[in-house]
């Protein structure tokens, strides 16, 4: 069940081959089905892509978004909350947060010694709660 | 078939077959399982381990379903079911074990058919109840291996602790509307308390806490689509498979052999449909040091587990946002329709209903106009970040003063549709009304109009 970055870049790969194909027929896409996908395009100069899952999707309305980067993960939250007043307590205090597909632990406050990470230009990370039903 | 203390079992192999380890396959089984034997990697030793394994499958649901079948025709040689619903018609867009003729009937019962129907040779014990800290110990102490197919967090927080209290692994997987996730823990299973890092996370390793009360929605409130579904549970018999197989189940097998866990997530769009395919696999950590149930210092115990500690439904309904608004803020389905009938609703006023647009799309009261909730707290947000007025939440052309009525799916989400109206000003400090019709359209299908297409 390994799906790498390649397996990213090759779905931005297809998704481009997708849109060649629309163009090369010469047929419009309504605005409306323009991707907004969570393969997301390289963020713009100086960003960050963030990605909502499930119910972080619902509560921002949106799968993806570009922020300033750099920014340290310990002020993630807080950047987010000042958009979306009630995430934190809603979302983000129960998800699980990855930057470029790998699991990091969100500081806890404290000073615990541990190297202080921070989100850099053109990084991806994901937001994502967990889903409990079945 | 014989029914021995509500459980079903196949004895058609003998007892001696199924006490004993199998070492050899009988002409059934090799002709049935021949297409899966000579896959590289299979081979006579790993079906064998399949015959003589044993898998609990909890949840016989849209995970539990799609996930026995491959279970099922894999070979394994004891499957064990545990849910304690019956099948209802709203089930079978995604439930594939279950059938239209079976509707009513215990989903343990009408799966084992199903299950039965495809291959008799399996083992099948039945367990028409719902798995609970009482006795999920019991129930999960015989298996090699555990499917968590449930429906809700304290389900799975439950199982995933008697897993690591049990040394048993655990295939998770989980799935509402268009998202999907699979998880394999605690494999190679280690005893409690062993963290060095390389050991295998379990459930709380990954999701510390639970997502507050009310704000996790079910698949029968938020819906789900069936192929969403039905992938993760193919998957999840997929792992399960591979780990029995290979034997990294059996004891001893830890150590050397820890595979990076994965979480996979599965995104299925429907807005976007010429768009690609979005699986992403995540690279989670190993145990936790601190993990309340697998880490050093951990004091969960089976006994403590059985006895009511943790509390796992406590854990999950923490105190969730919502809010009881005062009686003079509220109107009945029944109040506001008799209101309506006889023309003494207040002029010019405007009714908002905020359920998705999908249930809007199934009818409405008359004259309501639609303002989804997830778009009206967006909104909320952006106004009070960003300045500018509240009025622009509601339709162009609705008149400043107009007084409000909002109405929801069951009566909550109005509630705090209300307080957010409020919050940006929109009561005029008072002199506006704006009003919650209890127990949104539930109450108006109970109320008002039973033939309303309530979903």
């Amino acid at each position: 069940m390994h799906v790498t970055t390649a397996m990213q870049r090759s779905q931005i790969t297809c998704h481009s081959a997708n849109q060649a194909f629309l163009l090369s027929k010469n047929i419009s896409i309504p605005t409306s089905i323009l991707p907004v996908t969570m393969t997301s395009s390289n963020p713009p100069k100086g960003h960050f892509n963030i990605l909502f899952f499930a119910a972080a999707g619902s509560f921002t309305s949106k799968h993806v978004e570009s922020l300033p980067a750099p920014l340290p993960l310990k002020k993630l939250f807080e950047t987010l909350e000042e958009r979306y007043k009630g995430i934190k307590e809603s979302i983000l205090d129960h998800s699980l947060v990855t930057i470029n597909l790998t699991y990091v632990d969100m500081p806890s406050g404290e000073d615990d010694g541990s190297e202080e990470l921070i989100i850099k230009e053109g990084d991806e990370v994901a937001i994502i709660p967990p889903v409990s039903s079945g | 078939m014989s029914r021995k203390n509500g459980n079903y079992t196949n004895n058609h192999m003998g007892d001696a077959a199924q006490n004993g380890v199998r070492d050899s396959l009988a002409p059934e089984e090799f002709d049935r399982y021949s297409r899966q034997m000579i896959v590289p990697g299979m081979g006579k030793d790993s079906q064998l381990r399949l015959l003589n394994s044993h898998v609990l499958i909890i949840g016989a649901g849209g995970l539990g379903c799609p996930a026995a079948q491959y279970i099922t025709g894999a070979g394994v040689g004891t499957i064990g079911i545990v849910d304690g619903d019956v099948v209802e018609t709203s089930n079978l867009h995604r439930q594939v074990g279950h059938a239209t003729s079976r509707v009513g009937m215990l989903k343990v019962e009408s799966l084992i058919t199903h299950l039965r129907a495809l291959n008799p040779l399996p083992n099948y014990v039945a367990y028409p109840f719902p798995i609970s800290p009482e006795n999920a110990a019991e129930v999960i102490r015989g298996y090699d291996l555990v499917l968590d197919c449930t429906d809700n967090p304290a389900t799975r927080y439950l199982i995933s602790d008697i897993c690591v209290l049990l040394c048993k692994p655990l295939v998770s997987a989980a799935s509402v509307q268009k998202s999907g996730q699979l998880i394999v823990l605690n494999c190679p299973p280690a005893p409690q308390g062993l963290v060095d890092n390389k050991y295998a996370p379990c459930y709380r390793c990954c999701f510390r806490k639970p997502p507050p009360a009310g704000s996790m929605v079910s698949c029968g409130e938020a819906g789900i689509m069936g192929p969403v579904v039905g992938t993760m549970g193919v998957m999840q018999a997929g792992e399960a498979i591979k780990i029995l197989a290979s034997g990294l189940h059996l004891p001893g097998s830890e150590g050397g052999n820890l595979r990076e866990p994965t979480l996979l997530i599965y995104t299925y769009e429907l807005e976007n449909t010429i768009g690609p395919f979005s699986f992403r696999a995540l690279k989670m950590g190993g145990r936790k040091k601190n993990c309340f149930a697998c880490g050093e210092n951990s004091t969960l115990t089976l006994e403590g587990i059985k006895g009511g500690d943790p509390n796992y439904e406590q854990f999950c309904s923490l105190p969730s946002a919502k809010h009881t608004l005062p009686a003079e803020e509220r109107i009945t389905a029944s109040e506001y329709n008799a209101a309506r009938i006889s023309g003494k609703l207040p002029d010019g006023h405007i009714l908002v209903d905020t359920r998705e647009k999908e249930h809007f799309s199934f009818g409405s009261i008359p004259g309501a106009v639609n303002v989804p909730f997830g778009k009206l707290l967006t909104s909320a947000a952006k106004i009070k970040r960003e300045g500018g007025a509240g009025h622009g939440i509601l339709p162009h052309g609705v008149a400043e003063d107009a007084p409000i009525f909002v109405v929801c799916r069951k009566g909550l989400d109005s509630q705090e549709a209300v307080e957010k109206l409020k919050e940006l000003g929109m009561d005029n400090g008072g002199k506006r009304k704006i009003t919650d019709i209890k127990g949104g359209m539930q109450a108006w299908k109970e109320e008002v109009d039973p033939t309303f297409p309530f979903i």
